[in-house]
């Protein structure tokens, strides 16, 4: 990968900012999201009030909920969110709102809601500018603002040399956002703290100790070198796209069940490998965009391709008995517009479904305007879940190429077997020439050369055959019915089995015999051997049980001859010349009526009387079987991922607004459109999906890349510069640097041709990224939560990478990639869905320890450690995790066994890594938290492992029982005893604040 | 024995009164020693009164108790679920005049433009299989089937008029606790801990407990927390294994051992908090002794052990006892009347209770009779289920009565619709011994309520002559969950929580959840 390293030296000014004073103190954090007063008071002394931002979120705030976009709750006939119609009443309005008289003043008191001092202020400063309309913020174009200027920033007391502060736009826009606030950076954090942060966030995977050593020492001789390669490797790291995908799989509401009652099994997971891919090939977004929105209508999809609109086949399907499959598809629909929107737009539809939205101008026709665009795909909420499409493995794809290669030789060779025995087999019948045929309708039958009988095609459409075969003296045991195909007359283009063109089909309703001899002319009963094929519910003995509505048929395989197998009851003695009288009965009707055939006969055998009974015959066929069943193993296990198929053009269909939500209540037809928020081209208006696609992503809309660039400002930094990551419409919070948004967002799309990679490059080169964790009285007062970046976030890390983390510093983790999902320890029993049989079963080997993202997702019971760390359902799209901090956390990572592994792996690890214990401590805690340990702390360790070993040396059986789960590679030299010791320090280290929060 | 069980309760209170008070005194101690605390107050405060809470970010005690801004009937719920949803006609909704419909087709316009989950065709009226008889002061209908309950009749309010707009179990069970039926939404148990916190440090606010051997059909998000934080979802404990995931120490580390590293971690987090000075450390440290406590207190409040011979077969309920049915694929040929799993449940709620725990959810699977065999049949399978039900929860009643707790803890009981009065056809027209069923029915149903400012022995509502629609007070799964929030002391129209740009509330966007105040004595 080429990276631009378009960012770093020629920017970085020596620009020196003093550390500030660092006191020991905490604080609270504080939950209220940026309000639009705080927005209001950075720009306070800056001349001109911004409308979107701040006079528009005010009237959002307290007017819209009856004077906006929603006609049928609007009040008093007065709009405030349109120009014309609020600047008519603009005079007034500082009037009503300072109102004392109750039934003038607004907002009304039954709102309970009142306009603030600060806000009163800016509408009146805004009055005063000439009352200047826009948008909301979010639905005007990103701007390019000039950058603050560096002779501009004057930051107090620049007088020590412990850090730089680039003049990269981030941290320019970002440094003025500060000193609005009073407020100055941080120095930059230690190379210990830096480089486990770049791992952790960037990976999300434990820091190699390796190389946290070499980038130290690199760190020392040219810190922007080292950081930068640093970066630049990891980026590369395969670990990033299932680092990455992990927080598009939320989005995506990405699981490996189907949701609901049942919550069956669905093969997804192609698609979570292709997320993975996509990131780690650095896809451009709009792109990754479009190959998942509409991926099947680009031209001539590849499959790859396809896979991607599994995106939208994530959504929930419900398999109860009894459901109404309309009612779920709706729902699933509705889920696919209401998650394109909220992921790419920041836009929440939920109020639009049911009526025009309140806030933001989205009425409850563009809603199923924009429905009717998603309402065309084949699938129906399912049982099978299709369409689908097999996504072989390339292991898959040469397995299954061999072995049809391996059935063609088998079949070969069974061909060459069956020739090769056909005449010995034949030489043991006899088929003797038939004295006379004779049919019920009178309609000739032919006798031929070789003693076949060919029936004349003018006949009725039932008929019966009775022919008469000379028996020389001899025994008799065995009859046979060959069913042979002729041709009608010499114009004839095919020779056919049966008589009905259409369907050359035979029935043969009946067959009696009797034996004619000079002195008696007796019935002979006989039973059914075997038929060459017989039709299902047309089996060979309904033609010989008496009844005439049972009988033998053979389709569908009309297309080949056939031989029906017959032994007498009682095998037959000629001593004399006798005439043996055989009567096809066919009553079917519809001229299903045998066209040729020929009657042999063969005496009492034990050898084959046909060529596939013959032992070598048998065998190679049962080879043959035997291919056929891996084949369609192999077959089967191929997953079959459910993707996006548009309809037909005869089978569209038309989309009604669904009255107050309600899909049983249609209103008035819509046809499909994209919302109307920004001016787009005319390519886009005729609308599939595919045009949808480019819309979301087209140069014009002023939202895809500002959500995009705060999503993942969000990851870095712990919250983005918009809080509200899901909603960027009127009532989502405020952008804390709007400028910024702005400049990342047009760099995003401009000049890093929405690169990822390239992006996460850019942020994460910034001083502001690369400041350390500081709290002091200053930063506690004046911005407890970290809104203006004075300091490094820290965060708790998110449920996957505390496990990987785990498992990465005990030398577990599994660095294989992609596959189906796998089944890692987890409690018994939990599983217990309804009418399901679906069964946990822990998965082998080294299967146990590949990373969280592989792990089977099942919506109505998630693996619960990870649900516990705050991992979702998936059974909607979570745009953000909300993190909490409980003792049930503490629980998992003291007793899940995936933990107690982990410790004990580590503490094999550390004692086999040095003899002192000093030492091992020492050099274990550095490779656990990627800094040296302090003196204190060492003390403290010692004394653990004191207790430790005395209690485990009381109790050795106690050793036992706690090792005795765990399959480990134990080096036999170790001590039992020591390794239980050492475990619980290992335990100690996976357990502490600092492993399980982001540096 | 009774003796010693009451002085080990008393000496825990005692303990847990000490925990809150110190618990409290950190918090005190903390917020003044760092200079924040009144803003940080003043701000938590003003979230109270507005009950609007952002919740974003981690609270530093998400779960402390809360007093309601209203006065409050009831401050805590047990909820039985009664999964599948049992026959309102056969339990609690009398229908004399069914008897003379029965076995005739039901009228056309009853099936017009209707949708049933399994119903083909034209099915047939089924008369009541049950007798009724009136009961108490109050004169309250109820079914043979529930002796025990019978009993309780001036305790008890019954809707007969709830009507809902879901008839497939899954998406009908969340619309009931989540007020939607779609998945995604957090549940009256989270919505509740979430307004009032919990009582008791060293337990969950939430339970939840199952019987019946299955998962109810809608799964885990019966009690999930949707869009609050995840530290408000129902904590589903177990009566086998661990009660609470991971609650148990290693093989071979006992709880002086643990206390050893958990001294040190203590130590550790501490030292590292003292250096850097982020809060959240101090939240983890909390957090990790609060999990001690709770290795020893949750076991503690789910050891049935303790109860009285008196109290357990008030409830028939057995220690220990592990349903086999639990094991089994199909778990119905297991059913007994004397199974007391579900009667083992309801004394935990209420010990749970007891223990302070705001909202006990107990799901018992198994009440979803379309007789399409003996195995979920009215005449066969409803008669042995209400056998342990009757049981189970006229105990809790009058155990709850006895120990002074009906009064302030709110107990609903009900399944997530009704069922059809027509006879369930896709099997069997004309049903035979083994095979009575009805199909889900959406239009009128029953539910029971308790304690907890309920109007004891009011009837509520009126399902018409033959149970089809409501005839009077129309009740949604809407009203409920408003009422019950009005008797917790939630307002249901102001109490909500801010999520993806639109104040969120139980009772969703619009106001037609409506507090039954004739139902709230």
């Amino acid at each position: 990968m080429i990276l631009q390293k378009h960012l770093a030296k020629t920017r970085i000014m020596k620009l020196v900012v003093v550390a500030g004073r660092i006191l020991v103190g905490a604080s609270i954090g504080v939950n209220t999201p940026l309000l639009s007063q705080e927005i209001a008071q950075v720009d306070s002394k800056s001349k001109k009030i911004d409308f979107g931002l701040q006079v528009r979120p005010i009237l959002s705030e307290h007017c819209f909920h009856c004077h906006g976009p929603d006609a049928t709750h609007r009040e008093a006939d007065l709009r405030l969110d349109d120009e014309a119609s609020a600047k008519r009443v603009l005079s007034q309005l500082i009037d009503r709102i300072e109102s004392q008289d109750p039934d003038k003043v607004m907002p009304p008191p039954s709102a309970r809601k009142t306009v603030t001092d600060q806000q009163r202020e800016t509408l009146r400063l805004w009055i005063q500018q000439g009352a200047a309309w826009g948008k909301h913020w979010s639905f005007e174009p990103p701007k390019i603002h000039p950058l603050p200027q560096p002779q501009h920033l004057k930051v107090e007391g620049l007088d020590s040399a412990r850090g730089q502060w680039s003049t990269s736009a981030i941290d320019l826009w970002v440094l003025r956002g500060m000193q609005s606030q009073g407020l100055i950076p941080a120095p930059p954090a230690t190379p210990h703290t830096l480089v486990r942060r770049l791992w952790l966030d960037i990976v999300g995977l434990h820091p190699e100790p390796a190389r946290v050593e070499r980038f130290v020492r690199e760190y020392q001789l040219d810190r922007i070198r080292a950081i930068e390669s640093m970066v630049d490797e990891l980026l590369d790291h395969p670990g990033f796209g299932e680092h990455w995908a992990r927080l598009w799989l939320d989005l995506a509401r990405y699981a490996d069940t189907k949701g609901y009652e049942k919550d069956l099994k669905r093969d997804l997971w192609p698609y979570r490998d292709w997320v993975i891919q996509a990131l780690n090939a650095d896809m451009p977004y709009n792109r990754f965009t479009i190959e998942q929105i509409a991926g099947d209508l680009l031209e001539n999809p590849t499959s790859s391709q396809r896979i991607a609109t599994a995106f939208h086949r994530a959504t929930l399907s419900n398999d109860e008995g009894g459901t109404d499959d309309e009612e779920f598809r709706i729902a699933a629909v509705k889920d696919r517009v209401d998650t394109t929107l909220q992921v790419w737009m920041g836009l929440t539809m939920g109020c639009a479904k049911c009526h025009t939205h309140k806030y933001d101008p989205i009425s409850i026709e563009d809603y199923y305007k924009f429905f009717a665009i998603f309402n065309q795909t084949e699938d129906a909420d399912r049982y099978d879940d299709e369409p689908r499409i097999p996504v072989p493995s390339f292991e898959q794809q040469n397995q299954l190429a061999k072995l049809q290669s391996h059935r063609q030789q088998i079949a070969s060779d069974l061909k060459g077997l069956q020739e090769g025995l056909l005449k010995r087999v034949a030489d043991r019948w006899s088929a003797p020439r038939p004295l006379a045929a004779n049919s019920e309708s009178k309609v000739q039958l032919v006798i031929e050369q070789d003693h076949s009988i060919r029936a004349i095609a003018q006949r009725p459409e039932t008929d019966v055959y009775e022919v008469e075969l000379e028996l020389s003296p001899g025994q008799y045991k065995f009859l046979k019915l060959d069913a042979l195909m002729a041709k009608a007359n010499e114009n004839d283009p095919a020779a056919r089995l049966g008589l009905n063109a259409k369907d050359p089909n035979f029935v043969l309703n009946d067959l009696r015999i009797s034996l004619k001899t000079t002195s008696s002319d007796q019935e002979q009963a006989i039973n059914p051997v075997k038929a060459s094929f017989e039709q299902n519910g047309w089996p060979l003995k309904g033609s010989v049980d008496g009844d005439p509505k049972t009988g033998w048929a053979i389709s569908p395989k009309q297309q080949q001859e056939h031989w029906g197998l017959f032994e007498f009851a009682e095998t037959v003695q000629v001593t004399e010349k006798s005439i043996l009288r055989v009567k096809l009965i066919q009553s079917f009707g519809g001229h299903l009526l045998l066209h040729r055939f020929r009657l042999s006969l063969a005496a009492p055998t034990q050898e084959a009387l046909v060529v596939d009974d013959e032992p070598s015959v048998k065998q190679t066929a049962s080879k043959l079987q035997e291919i056929d069943n891996q084949i369609q193993v192999a077959k089967d296990s191929i997953p079959k991922l459910p993707i996006l198929k548009e309809l037909g053009s005869s089978n569209r269909r038309t989309t009604r607004v669904h009255r107050r939500g309600s899909f049983l209540d249609p209103g008035d037809e819509v046809s499909a459109a994209v919302v109307p928020l920004f001016e787009s081209s005319d390519s886009l208006r005729a609308v599939d999906r595919l045009t949808a696609a480019r819309w979301i992503v087209d140069a014009n809309n002023p939202l895809t890349a500002r959500v995009a660039v705060n999503r993942v400002w969000a990851q870095l930094f712990g919250r983005g510069i918009v809080e509200t990551e899901e909603d960027f419409g009127a009532t989502g919070a405020m952008p804390s640097h709007p400028e910024l948004l702005d400049w990342l967002a047009i760099e995003y799309q401009d000049s890093l041709s929405w690169s990822l990679k390239k992006l996460i490059r850019t942020i994460v080169l910034s001083s502001t990224y690369q400041q350390s964790f500081v709290m002091d009285p200053l930063r506690t007062q004046k911005d407890p939560r970290n809104v203006w970046l004075s300091r490094a976030s820290h965060f708790r890390l998110t449920a996957e990478v505390i496990r990987d983390q785990a498992l990465g510093a005990a030398g577990l983790l599994t660095k294989k990639q992609g596959g189906p999902p796998v089944m890692p320890p987890q409690p018994d029993g939990l599983w217990r869905s309804t009418y399901s049989g679906a069964k946990w079963v822990t998965s082998p080997g080294d299967d146990r320890f590949r990373r969280g993202i592989y792990t089977f997702w099942k919506r109505t019971t998630p693996y619960p450690s990870m649900e516990i760390f705050d991992a979702t359902t998936r059974e909607v799209c979570q745009i953000r995790r909300i993190s909490t901090n409980t003792p049930l956390q503490a629980l998992v990572t003291l007793n899940d066994p995936v933990y107690v592994e982990a410790s004990i792996a580590l503490a094999t690890d550390w004692l086999s890594r040095a003899s002192a214990d000093t030492d091992r401590i020492q050099r274990g805690f550095a490779s656990v938290l990627i800094r040296p340990i302090e003196p204190a702390e060492l003390d403290r360790l010692e004394k653990l492992l004191g207790r430790a070993r005395a209690y485990f040396k009381e109790n050795p059986q106690a050793a036992s029982a706690l090792l005795a789960d765990y399959p480990l590679k134990i080096n036999a030299n170790l001590d039992r005893l020591e390794i239980a010791a050492w475990s619980m320090l290992t335990s100690t280290m996976l357990n502490l604040d600092e492993f399980l929060t982001r540096p | 024995m009774k003796h010693k069980t009451t002085a080990s309760r008393q000496v825990h209170l005692e303990q847990l009164a000490m925990h809150q008070r110190l618990a409290q005194e950190t918090r005190r101690t903390f917020l003044s020693r760092h200079g924040v605390g009144l803003g940080a107050m003043a701000l938590g405060l003003l979230g109270q009164s507005t009950q609007i809470c952002q919740g974003l970010g981690t609270d530093t005690r998400p779960l402390a108790p809360k007093n309601p801004p209203n006065p409050a009937r009831a401050s805590r719920v047990i909820y039985i679920h009664l999964a599948g949803s049992p026959s309102q006609l056969e339990l609690f909704d009398y229908k004399p005049a069914l008897k003379k419909f029965d076995g005739k087709e039901c009228p056309k316009e009853y099936l017009e433009g209707k949708r049933f989950a399994f119903i083909k065709g034209v099915p047939k009226m089924l008369a009541p299989i049950f007798s009724f008889a009136q009961h108490g002061q109050s004169g309250q209908w109820m079914s043979e089937l529930l002796p025990g309950l019978s009993k309780h009749a001036d305790d008890v309010a019954i809707i007969r008029s709830m009507q809902t707009d879901q008839f497939n179990h899954s998406p009908a069970q969340l619309l009931v606790h989540t007020g939607q039926s779609r998945l995604g939404y957090p549940t009256l148990g989270a919505w509740t801990t979430y307004g009032l916190g919990s009582q008791n440090e060293n337990l969950p606010g939430y339970v939840v407990l199952l019987s019946g051997g299955k998962t109810p059909d809608a799964g885990k998000s019966l009690w999930g927390s949707g869009f609050l934080p995840s530290v408000y979802q129902g904590v589903q404990c177990r009566t086998s294994g661990d009660p609470v995931f991971y609650l148990s120490n290693p093989k071979g580390v006992d709880r002086g051992l643990r206390r050893e590293v958990l001294n040190t971690l203590k130590d550790l987090n501490q030292s590292h908090h003292d250096r850097i000075g982020d809060p959240e450390t101090l939240t983890r440290i909390e957090q990790f002794e609060l999990a001690y406590r709770m290795q020893v207190s949750v076991p503690e409040v789910m050891e049935l052990g303790s109860e009285t011979q008196s109290t357990l077969d008030l409830y028939g309920a057995k220690p220990g006892y592990v349903s086999q049915a639990e094991s089994e694929t199909d778990p119905r040929v297991f059913y007994r009347g004397d199974d007391p799993t579900l009667a083992n449940n309801c004394l935990l709620a209420r010990r749970l209770v007891e223990s302070g725990v705001r909202f006990v959810q107990l799901f018992d699977w198994g009440w979803d009779h379309h007789g399409s065999s003996p195995g979920e049949s009215i005449d066969e399978t409803l008669p042995i289920k209400c056998q342990q039900l009757d049981k189970a929860v006229s105990g809790l009643l009058t155990d709850l009565k006895q120990r002074g707790l009906l009064e302030s803890t709110l107990v609903v009981l009900g399944g997530e619709f009704g069922r059809t009065p027509m006879s369930q056809n896709n099997v069997r027209d004309t049903p035979t011994k083994g095979f009575f069923g009805r199909d889900h029915h959406p239009y009128a149903y029953s539910m029971m309520l308790a304690g907890g400012g309920i109007h004891g022995g009011m009837s509520y509502g009126q399902s018409d002559e033959i149970g089809y629609y409501v005839a009077e007070d129309p009740v949604t799964p809407k009203d409920l969950q408003a009422t019950i929030l009005h008797l917790l002391g939630l307002d249901p129209y102001r109490f909500g929580y801010e999520y993806q740009g639109l104040f969120n509330r139980l009772i969703g966007p619009t106001d037609e959840g409506k507090v039954l105040t004739k139902l709230v004595g």
